[in-house]
């Protein structure tokens, strides 16, 4: 029995330690469920800090129950004290913590439920990128939402394909994107910041790289972003830039994007009047720099094998034409 | 309290003067020798075995596919597998675990164990099970084979649509997916039949229904859970394969179709299955736990009512995997009340075993070890599912790697724990060879940790942002330091799992003949000699406790005439496999039958089934029907009763019948046959069922009914074949009672006259349906449309073709007053076809008038 103790004890550093770890890893700040900067996500976290606080109770409370069980002296017993722990552990202690739980459950979801909102997203999911449609203020984006701080928005998700799910762990939990269908929510970011979209629901080869960014901004600021958007993309005067206009508007590109203010108008890929302007390329994938859209540009399908973007083949000077152009749509 | 253990092979057996042919006795129960032998052997203990072996192959091959995939993930940005590899692997891992380990591994336990366990000789239904296993194997084998055509699916295990239709995977590999699974799922659905028959109907004289073990409870009601479950799957996989291959629309959003109602179908399944895969081993905790601290279960009611209680509620919980699909907030309190109060059966059953345990003496055996380290991990798995059922937390971290952490802790510690305590456990009586302690110690030690270090990490990396199924994530997240430790715990439960299979080889090679009840165990398996015979006890035990090697000095019955019965049963039949049923509730004799013996049948349908579905998915359709034609007719066969074996036997089993008053039925059990009859009529009522609910929910938010633009579906036609196929049952019925009263002379006309309006709703039911003014590829409700007149179509052959049987035998001058089994299955038969067809054409040609359209 000793050496049975002793491997019990065993078991139970090793558990501790990796607790101990999980909450060293857990200490660095990062994108996380645990670090709420949104009214929705915090609720949820004060849900997840009572229930890991009950849970982590009963979880030690069985298990030196089951120690004593295992490894106490005396051995003798009644049925009716078997009795009183199955109906006092199985029935009873289950009961009260379920209608806690319950009670809890309804009170987060009324606080969660419907109201009023002044803006709305319409996020429509594709393989493997996201469509963003701002319909009060009528304009495209692609892969990264803004939002205002202090202000619930309301989303509207649909697909154009599978089903894909929207995640962005910091402010909410997950909303499905089901083709045929609209599924909305609201949520509402309580302070500035980037936040990381994930989709959540397998949808394809490329379902690890079908992110987003979320960036909330004092209302003035988002006001100011959303007027920029509304507008057509700039004019090219430079000689350079208006050569890569007309190889954009003159090559398969117009096929798939649309540029405001050009004759591009195809909504099957990304919207890039304001590409420049992004934080992410390839739905969250590669930092939004010249050296990493050239690459998009030449290796797609290295990048993200699978999705439907083409290698751009051109001369070089009319790739550095294509470029200069895209970098300008600011 | 004391114990009193019978000592080795204690129980009764016949005193060798006494026996008339011993020889004859053991070689009828005997396979046949050689390699026939194997494809023809149908008994339980080899059957169970290659389902066990089976599955635990495809454990490995499931185990390694997961270590290949957290080798890609240990590192960020990894390029170890492609994509598509990656999701290829993910697939076939989620696959391979719930379809073809853990269910057929179950039904092998079950297979193997219960028959001694309940003191009888055989399962009731031993071609079935045949069936089963072969079915098995090769819908799994289908399946791999995608691998060699590099078309191996990659749809996830719940294959969500549209992702999964022909528009996005318009290749083979969900072909593959999607019919290899069909297979294997009959496997699971007829082991299911077996098993429920075999508990309810085949147990020891004695053991009356507060006597059966808890294993056999957690049986039963996996058993009837299988059939809920899977028949509403196997209805989804084939309307998906109609909406891949025949252009059906169930689940395409622009033609009225709906993408959700796969997810409803699926999880209608899929949470169920999950509960299937743990009762029956929290059922074999509840075996072992006792033996190792000498201590009878405390709360068995309890336990076993929580046992059923999980089995019902699990139907009530599908839609907390759909929290996020846009449920009304009505829906998502009700489903998470549901969700949450699963945590009251699973609270009995922990709290009994620790209840047990505080009045008990622990031996740390590897076989308890893994039950500690079952209670351990599933203790905290249900916490974390606890946490899930609630709604707003379950949108946080649901389709995250929380999830996958809590999934594996639910079904690695509800399942792969209790199986090696299983295995620990029955390996000395089913292989004869106890394997060794210390490498056990080490197999449980290294599995245990290596489990926790992988799935630990994984609760956080969802807090993370870590999504479920990503082949890849980036550096500097915070998911480097989690995924490298899980892949360093994952590789440490691979090697625990490796020094199983040592241990197996190790002490197959070295460890001597095994005692026969080496842990002092209570249950009647154990009180049979090791090795085992086939039949287990040629003198069947008489039960008269839950306990009965602890508890019963002698296994005689009490009264003269059962001592009697058991005396003149171990000497009579000996010529052909016999077994007794007994009554539900009390475990009275009630019938001696003969078991069907060796078949070829049951390998020879299952082949042709598996042909049939290879020639689907290569679109071969000539070959497919010509296949199921096969099927169909070595089905047929199978079932026909053999042929008397001896001269004499008629005579001696009146004379039996006469001197014990059990009805003897040579020509096989009427019981078990009505009971399967019963069974399978069950089955296809649920997959009616479940096409009426198709039927419902394709009919939600539509504001026109049918659509507009349809023609109108002419009732007159079908209105008549219903009204015959109606009529058709009655003069079958009226038939079963003239031949209980032993009057044969009419049954002809009978089974003419039903055979007659079978045909003629047949006829009528098929020209209405090519007649319909739409086709099945206009929208989904042509689909449904189709698909529901199709199979009350479907039914009504076999309906046709079970008559066509009755009047075979009769023509043989089989029936008689005591035998007319078929006869009393088709009346069975002929009333279901009736009422499907009757609620049938009330919702096709009532429904779109009642609801106003």
């Amino acid at each position: 029995m000793r050496d049975g103790e002793r491997r019990l004890v065993g078991l139970r550093a090793i558990a501790a330690g990796l607790i101990a770890v999980g909450l060293l890893v857990a200490c660095t700040p990062r994108t996380s469920v645990l670090n709420p900067r949104g009214l929705a996500a915090a609720r949820i976290a004060d849900l997840w800090w009572v229930m890991f606080g009950l849970g982590t109770a009963i979880f030690i409370g069985v298990m030196l129950l089951l120690a004593l069980a295992l490894f106490r002296r005396q051995r003798d017993t009644t049925p009716a004290a078997g009795r009183r722990l199955i109906i006092g552990g199985g029935i009873a202690l289950p009961v009260v913590v379920i209608s806690l739980l319950f009670g809890m459950t309804l009170w987060t979801m009324e606080a969660l439920a419907a109201r009023e909102t002044a803006i709305t997203v319409r996020v429509t999911g594709w393989q493997w990128w996201w469509e963003i449609y701002y319909p009060e203020e009528q304009f495209y984006t692609a892969n990264e939402i803004h939002i205002p701080v202090g202000q619930p928005v309301r989303f509207e998700l649909t697909s154009g394909d599978v089903v894909h799910n929207f995640w962005i762990p910091e402010l909410h939990g997950k909303f499905d994107l089901i083709p045929g269908s609209t599924n909305s929510f609201w949520l509402q970011a309580d302070e500035p910041g980037e936040f990381r979209g994930i989709c959540a629901e397998f949808c394809g080869e490329q379902h690890a790289r079908m992110q987003f960014v979320v960036v909330a901004h004092p209302p003035d600021e988002y006001a100011a972003w959303a007027a920029k958007q509304q507008q057509p993309a700039a004019v090219p005067t430079d000689p350079l830039l208006l050569r890569g206009q007309q190889l954009f508007v003159g090559a398969a590109c117009v096929y798939c994007h649309a540029v405001n203010g050009t004759n591009a108008n195809s909504r099957f890929g990304p919207d890039l009047t304001h590409l420049a302007s992004r934080r992410t390329l390839a739905a969250g994938v590669l930092e939004n720099n010249r050296g990493n859209l050239a690459g998009w540009l030449l290796n797609p399908q290295t990048i993200k094998p699978g999705n439907k973007m083409p290698a751009v083949v051109l001369k070089s000077e009319e790739f550095q034409a294509l470029l200069a152009y895209l970098e300008s749509l600011e | 309290m004391t114990i009193t253990t019978a000592p080795d092979g204690a129980l009764p057996r016949a005193e060798p003067g006494e026996q008339v042919d011993d020889d004859t006795f053991e070689r009828v129960w005997q396979d046949e020798p050689g390699f026939w032998g194997h494809l023809t052997a149908v008994q339980n203990t080899p059957i169970g075995m290659r389902f066990i072996v089976t599955a635990f192959i495809f454990f490995l091959i499931g185990g390694l596919t997961s270590l290949l995939m957290r080798t890609q993930l240990a590192v960020p940005d990894n390029t170890f597998l492609t994509p598509t590899t990656y999701n290829q692997l993910m697939t076939m891992h989620g696959t391979t675990m719930m379809f073809l380990f853990s269910i057929p591994l179950l039904q092998g336990i079950g297979a193997l164990v219960l028959p001694q366990m309940l003191g009888v000789r055989e399962l009731p239904y031993p071609r079935l099970s045949a069936f089963a296993y072969w079915t098995t194997l090769f819908g799994g084998i289908v399946f791999y084979s995608s691998f060699l055509f590099g078309l191996a699916p990659q749809g996830g295990w719940y294959a969500y649509v549209p992702l999964t239709g022909i528009e996005f995977t318009p290749d083979l590999s969900m072909d593959f997916w999607l019919l290899g699974l069909n297979v294997a799922e009959i496997g699971a659905i007829a082991g299911a039949i077996e098993l429920i028959i075999a508990v309810l109907k085949l147990r020891g004289i004695g053991m009356t229904i507060s006597r059966i073990p808890i294993f056999a409870w957690a049986m039963l009601v996996v058993g009837g859970m299988i059939l809920f479950a899977f028949t509403p799957l196997i209805v989804a996989t084939t309307l998906l394969e109609f909406d891949r291959k025949l252009d059906t629309q169930f689940f395409n959003a622009e033609t009225g179709g709906k993408p959700l109602l796969w997810q409803h179908l699926f999880w209608i399944f899929g949470h169920p299955d999950v509960y299937i895969q743990f009762l029956a081993p929290v059922g074999i905790v509840s075996m072992i736990l006792p033996v190792f601290v000498r201590r009878r279960l405390e709360g068995y009611t309890f336990v076993a009512l929580a046992i059923l209680a999980t089995g019902f509620l699990s139907f009530g919980l599908w839609v907390h995997h759909m929290y996020t699909s846009g449920q009304s907030p009505l829906t998502l309190a009700l489903f998470s009340a549901a969700s949450l109060s699963i945590a009251i059966p699973s609270g009995i059953q922990v709290f009994a075993w620790i209840a047990t345990i505080w009045g008990g003496r622990p031996i740390f055996s590897t076989a308890f070890l893994f039950v500690l380290g079952f209670l351990f991990v599933f203790v905290l798995g249900g916490i974390t599912g606890v946490m899930l059922a609630v709604v707003p937390f379950d949108w946080q971290v649901t389709d995250s790697y929380f999830v996958v952490a809590h999934f594996h802790y639910v079904l690695i510690g509800g399942l792969v724990f209790p199986i090696f305590a299983a295995f620990y456990y029955w390996w000395p009586k089913y292989v004869e060879k106890m394997l060794s302690e210390r490498i056990g110690r080490w197999h449980f030690g290294l599995f245990f940790v290596g489990f926790n270090v992988t799935f630990f990490p994984m609760h956080l990396a969802g807090f993370f942002g870590m999504a479920r199924r990503v082949y890849t994530y980036q550096a500097g997240i915070g998911l480097d330091v989690l995924n490298m430790i899980s892949t360093i715990g994952a590789f440490m439960t691979g090697l625990g799992v490796l020094l199983f299979l040592v241990n197996v080889v190790w002490t197959h090679l070295r460890a001597p003949l095994a005692d026969a009840n080496p842990w002092e165990a209570d249950t009647l398996e154990w009180g049979t000699p090791t090795p085992m015979p086939q039949y287990g006890f040629r003198e069947l035990p008489i039960i008269r406790s839950r306990h009965p090697l602890w508890d019963q000095q002698t296994f005689e019955a009490d009264d003269e005439p059962t001592r009697r019965l058991v005396k003149a049963f171990a000497q009579w039949p000996t010529a052909w496999r016999a077994q007794i049923t007994t009554t539900t509730i009390d475990a009275r004799p009630q019938e001696v039958f003969r078991v069907p013996g060796p078949s070829i049948w049951p390998l020879v349908s299952a082949v042709a089934l598996t042909a049939a579905t290879v020639a689907l998915i290569f679109d071969a359709n000539w070959i497919a029907l010509a296949s199921f034609v096969i099927t169909a007719i070595a089905l047929v066969i199978w079932q026909l009763p053999d042929s008397i074996a001896q001269q004499g036997d008629t005579e001696k089993a009146d004379a039996f019948e006469r001197e014990h008053g059990v009805a003897v039925n040579i020509e096989g059990s009427t019981v078990v046959a009505g009971w399967s009859m019963a069974l399978t009529v069950l089955v296809l009522a649920i997959a009616m069922a479940s096409l009426y609910y198709c039927y419902f929910y394709l009919r939600l938010d539509m504001p026109v009914w049918p659509p507009a633009g349809l023609g109108r579906a002419e009732p007159l036609l079908p209105g008549l074949g219903t009204a015959l196929l109606l009529l058709s049952a009655a003069p079958v019925w009226w038939a079963t009672r003239a031949i209980r009263h032993g009057r044969t002379s009419t049954l002809m006309i009978a089974l003419v006259a039903n055979a007659l309006l079978t045909a003629g709703g047949l006829v009528a039911l098929i020209l209405a349906l090519v007649w319909l003014p739409f086709g099945w590829d206009t929208n989904a409700y042509g689909s449904v449309f189709w698909v529901l007149l199709g199979s009350v179509i479907l039914i009504a052959i076999t309906a046709l073709v079970l008559s066509g049987i009755a009047q075979y035998l009769a023509w043989q001058g089989r029936f008689n007053v005591r035998y007319h089994q078929q006869i009393s299955n088709l009346a069975v038969y002929a009333s279901f076809t009736a009422v499907t067809a009757l609620l049938t054409y009330a919702l096709l040609y009532g429904g779109p008038l009642l609801v106003g359209a």
